[in-house]
């Protein structure tokens, strides 16, 4: 079987090399080695969302990542967002618009919404609802995250 | 009772931390990837995107070599050549979704691949992958079956090999699936229905020649253990009109030549039946 490999990704901005064993998943890989905890993993299954990331800039499922697969590429976590003490103006929409209960969706659905408004500036309600089919909350019923991602594209880019 | 004994079980154990150990081979050719494939044996695997070949690992697939597609160039392109799309075995949904030449062309998969799965699916998964993966519910297949795509192989003895989809893979367990064409002159009408995902999808593909429909044929998904093919049966070209008239009917002969769809816990085979029937003529009369 093949010995852990070297990867070298960028992640939140800051380039790391890792030694990864190829029977690795992404979200473990970035939960127990860099203790970035905001990637939750829900399902396992692809299926939920709460372990989205984003890679060079398009929504993936950590869970369902190798870790190998992002080698030469650039990751960010829901950690990597803020700057200098200040919210990302999409988390900022999601904590003004109370788009989160329990909070475990919260930063897989955050970071579907940095690449949904990445590509759509100004989405209509029925693209905010057919991107976030993909990202699961059991709590809000999503009438709340939906006007938060609304403010979030009103405000711009951050 | 028969039912239960062909059900599919409610609930499978499936968990990252059920994957093996492989060997990891990240080839930047494909007949390096071919050779890597043929030398594996039965437990190697091409993974492109990896959502299908991921899952499978962590319900127990016995992978022992990883045949990572990713370093491969060349298998990602959308291109038209000789009336014929030429879509590469690496573009993803994604990319299907949002090509400017497959709007042009295909524009019925441009309209129908945003509701395929999820973003991050679509995003990832490859629809060379969709194929090769023969999932029943899986909704490239149903496009490609439905059109009589030809899917272009490279065969471990390194030539190129071109089967219809009926067939995907067949004797070419270690070949490589490169691309995927499509008629794009026009002659092709598609139509999609997904409203009765996941108990049955369909897809149809009508050649039309002189506004007339010579010969078509229905791919069902979700309803079998693959996706199924079958052949509309005219026995003359029929004018759309004509069509729309004789759906009930075709739909019928249709569906008495076809084996008894699965019984689950989603329906039973019956009502597949019947659904298969309904779906084939309410598509049928909206292809004219």
């Amino acid at each position: 079987m093949t010995e852990a490999i070297e990867i070298a990704v960028t992640i939140n901005g800051r380039a790391h090399r890792l030694n990864v064993a190829p029977r690795r998943v992404l979200a473990d890989v970035l939960r127990e080695d860099l203790q970035l905890l905001g990637c939750k993993i829900g399902c396992d299954q692809a299926v939920c969302g709460a372990c989205t990331v984003l890679v060079d800039e398009m929504p993936v499922t950590a869970c369902t990542t190798f870790a190998f697969e992002v080698d030469r590429k650039t990751v960010i976590t829901i950690e990597g967002l803020a700057e200098g003490g200040g919210l990302d103006p999409v988390q900022r929409a999601f904590l003004e618009h109370g788009a989160f209960q329990c909070g475990f969706c919260t930063p897989g659905m955050i970071l579907s919404v940095k690449a949904l408004l990445a590509r759509h500036p100004e989405p209509d309600e029925a693209l905010i609802r057919q991107w976030l089919s993909a990202n699961i909350c059991r709590c809000t019923g999503y009438q709340m995250i939906v006007e938060a991602v609304r403010a979030a594209a009103r405000s711009g880019p951050g | 009772m028969k039912a239960l004994d062909t059900a599919a079980p409610l609930a499978v154990h499936r968990s990252r931390k059920l994957i093996p150990e492989f060997r990891l081979h990240r080839p930047r050719s494909a007949a390096e990837a071919v050779a890597m494939k043929a030398a594996a044996g039965p437990g190697g695997v091409y993974m492109a995107g990896g959502i299908d070949v991921v899952n499978r690992m962590k319900s127990g697939l016995p992978v022992t070599d990883a045949i990572h597609l990713g370093l491969v160039a060349g298998l990602d392109g959308i291109a038209e050549v000789d009336n014929r799309l030429r879509l590469g075995a690496l573009v993803t949904h994604d990319r299907l979704a949002t090509s400017p030449l497959v709007r042009a062309r295909l524009p019925v998969l441009a309209q129908t691949w945003p509701d395929v799965a999820n973003i991050r699916i679509r995003c990832k998964g490859t629809i060379g992958g969709n194929i090769m993966a023969r999932d029943p519910a899986y909704d490239f297949a149903l496009a490609a079956l439905a059109a009589n795509a030809r899917l272009h192989f490279l065969a471990a003895d390194g030539a190129m090999r071109i089967v219809q989809t009926a067939q995907p893979g067949g004797d070419l367990q270690d070949g490589l699936l490169t691309a995927i064409t499509l008629p794009s002159d026009c002659t092709l009408h598609l139509v999609f229905d997904r409203s009765l995902r996941p108990i049955v999808t369909l897809a149809i593909g009508l050649d039309v020649v002189d506004g007339r429909v010579g010969s078509g044929r229905i791919a069902i998904g979700c309803a079998y253990t693959a996706p199924l093919a079958a052949s509309l049966p005219l026995a003359d070209p029929l004018s759309r009109g004509e069509l729309a008239r004789r759906a009930e009917q075709l739909a019928q002969e249709v569906v008495a030549g076809l084996p008894a769809p699965l019984a689950d816990h989603q329906a039973g085979s019956g009502y597949r039946r019947r659904m298969i029937e309904v779906l084939i003529r309410r598509s049928l009369s909206a292809a004219a």
